[in-house]
């Protein structure tokens, strides 16, 4: 089993350094993770550590060239969510591993036709262990439904799904049995929520790009 | 009749310590949060025991995975950021204490870190947590000993 957290941030953009996230994630459990934010060279001795390149508010005609430039290994292209025509260019532009963010996303941000082409393309979509942890009320209930409008389109179309801590400190830290817990709030079926934990390794590991015909 | 209850073991991050009452608090208010009064009700958590950093939490058999969940929502303890993370569920308090580690583990040093010197507490897993949080904006305040050039532990 590959078992991954899909997005933790160390320090400047968190307090923790990699080699301490090395060290927690190891032993919450986890066979590998993915950092943002940091060039992959400083991780290049660590196999179980993959950066991402964590590409926010990227307009979209320079979505292709930022997405395109020369991918290392184990090197990975999240790209945040915006709206409906936004998250369709970037679901359709090569090089983009995975879409983040879509709970910030714009109600309909999300739609069919997106979760089919992230279906068809290997996409997959980021869900953040974060806002179920930190808002309160009326806003993590929003989170919760949109989660689960996620979680329906998911079952339908079967596009993977990346849960992650996106963590910053050492408190946002969660073992896959407490992120289980947690999304089971969303989705009761724990065998999607495990696959969801392993699916960065098959996205990363995809075959190709994708022709259309 | 008498009540069947289960126990948790979890852990306090960072390794802060806070009192019994303090965690009852979050933890009734994230079981509330996320499942209202009835669940509440159900669940019954109470704090039976705060060692260090190390908490055992009672709750009625067959409401763990509430409790568990609940457990895992936790941001804040008394206004501090602090998550409370399960570690082992069992029937017993005395099979939980077996599991809590021994706190002596932990040492006071002085580490170097991009050229800083500072207080740090560090314990035998390698794991390095900065004293003064929130001082050095230049270095991150949880490290472990690759990312230090110099270590030396107080007498």
């Amino acid at each position: 089993m590959h078992v991954f957290d899909g997005c933790v941030f160390p320090f400047p953009s968190g307090t923790v350094s990699i080699s301490r996230y090395a060290l927690e994630l190891k032993g919450l459990g986890f066979s590998g993770y993915v950092v943002a934010g940091i060039p992959p060279e400083s991780r290049a001795g660590d196999s179980r550590a993959w950066t991402a390149r964590y590409l926010t508010r990227v307009p979209a005609r320079l979505l292709a060239r930022e997405a395109g430039k020369t991918i290392q290994k184990n090197e990975l292209v999240y790209v945040q969510a915006g709206d409906a025509g936004y998250n369709r260019n970037v679901l359709t532009t090569p090089g983009v591993h995975v879409l983040t963010d879509v709970h910030t996303s714009p109600k309909d941000g999300f739609d069919r036709y997106c979760a089919q082409l992230a279906a068809e393309r290997m996409i997959g979509v980021n869900l953040s262990a974060r806002p179920l942890v930190e808002l309160r009320d009326i806003a993590k209930q929003k989170v919760i439904r949109r989660y689960e409008e996620i979680f329906t389109l998911q079952n339908r179309y079967e596009f993977p799904l990346v849960l992650s801590s996106h963590a910053t400190d050492i408190t946002h830290l969660k073992s896959p049995r407490e992120m289980i817990r947690l999304f089971s709030l969303v989705w009761k079926e724990e065998e999607i929520l495990w696959r969801s934990l392993e699916s960065i390794y098959r996205i990363k590991n995809r075959s190709g790009p994708v022709v259309e015909v | 009749m008498r009540e069947n209850f289960r126990y948790i073991l979890a852990v306090i991050t960072p390794d802060l310590t806070f009192e019994s009452r303090d965690v009852y608090r979050a933890i009734a208010e994230s079981v509330m949060s996320l499942y209202g009064d009835s669940i509440a009700a159900q669940v019954w958590p109470s704090v039976m025991k705060v060692e260090g950093s190390h908490v055992i939490i009672r709750c009625r058999r067959g409401t763990e995975q509430y409790l568990e969940t609940a457990l895992s929502a936790i941001s804040l303890i008394q206004g501090i950021p602090a998550g409370v993370r399960p570690v082992k569920t069992s029937g017993t308090i005395q099979t939980l204490k077996e599991k809590i580690r021994s706190h002596t583990d932990k040492r006071d040093a002085k580490a170097v870190v991009s050229g800083i010197t500072c207080d740090v507490i560090v314990d035998m897993q390698g794991r390095i947590d900065l004293k003064e949080k929130g001082i050095y904006h230049e270095i991150p305040r949880y490290i472990t000993k690759e990312d230090t050039e110099d270590l030396n532990y107080d007498e």
